[in-house]
């Protein structure tokens, strides 16, 4: 695409100079819609302790499932 | 801005980082405002309109795909949110037709880039592109001006890649017959846009 010399004229005009001022503002009003989503947002523990979620949750289904089998068994009169 | 960092900051900006927001818009703000005023030929509306993209991003932005390609992305919502423009503005102009005739207006008006041009042949060009078609130009400036990839223009304007090569080929023939005729200045400006 840049090899043709018509579209080079057009890769080389001057950039166009938005109003800096205006930037600024439209720049803090989206800091500030950060801020309001990031307050909105529910929180959640530490990365280090969500490491740990799976494992916390998988050992409580175990768990729970283990007495399940224990109490079948229990009732049937197998244990 | 290379895609291990495009990658970071997308990330970032899903956590709400104002950092990350700064950077994109450091890398993307002139980018989007010059796309924005040569396919609208009016810098009042595309500093409206890149403020609205910029809104939309930081309200999505918690939504964004992890591999999101920013680029692209911001310039689809420039661009929709151009389109959108031109029905209201279609939608106004079948409502006021009566009043048109009270409008002053100007056909001779040059855009705003046409008249900080630093020399002859910019002047040329930018005339030349301002009074091409929309979809012609917003090809042109995607591809040739804001150096997006064949395929990402495609994404951007909705079409599949073939049918935005077509349309870059006729774009291109067309800016080539208009720097050639030297008819440009005598171009009308289409009306769905002119104020």
């Amino acid at each position: 695409m840049t090899g043709d010399p018509l579209l080079r004229r057009l890769e080389r005009l001057p950039p166009a100079g938005p109003d800096a001022a205006r930037a600024e503002r439209v720049r803090t009003r989206c800091h500030k819609a950060l801020a309001r989503q990031a307050a909105q947002r529910p929180s959640r523990p530490p990365a280090k302790w969500r490491r740990w979620e799976p494992a916390l949750i998988g050992g409580l289904c175990l768990a729970y499932l283990t007495e399940v089998l224990h109490e079948a068994l229990h009732l049937y009169g197998l244990s | 801005m290379d895609r291990e960092t495009e990658l970071t900051l997308v990330r970032r900006l899903r956590e709400g980082d104002a950092a990350a927001f700064d950077a994109v818009h450091a890398e993307f703000h002139a980018r989007l405002f010059g796309f924005l005023a040569r396919l609208s030929r009016r810098r009042d509306v595309a500093e409206d309109l890149v403020e609205e993209t910029w809104l939309r991003l930081v309200g999505h932005s918690a939504r964004l795909q992890a591999d999101t390609r920013l680029g692209p992305w911001l310039f689809t919502v420039a661009r929709n949110l151009y389109v959108s423009y031109c029905r209201s503005r279609a939608l106004e102009d079948s409502q006021a037709s009566s009043l048109l005739a009270l409008w002053p207006f100007n056909p001779d008006q040059s855009s705003p880039f046409e008249e900080a041009a630093a020399n002859e042949l910019e002047r040329r060009v930018e005339a030349a592109l301002a009074a091409m078609p929309a979809g012609a130009r917003e090809v042109l400036l995607l591809v040739a001006v804001e150096g997006l990839q064949p395929s990402e223009a495609a994404e951007v304007c909705g079409v599949t890649p073939e049918a935005l090569r077509q349309r870059l080929s006729r774009a291109r023939a067309l800016l080539a017959r208009a720097l050639e005729d030297g008819e440009v200045s005598g171009l009308p400006i289409p009306s769905e846009v002119t104020p």
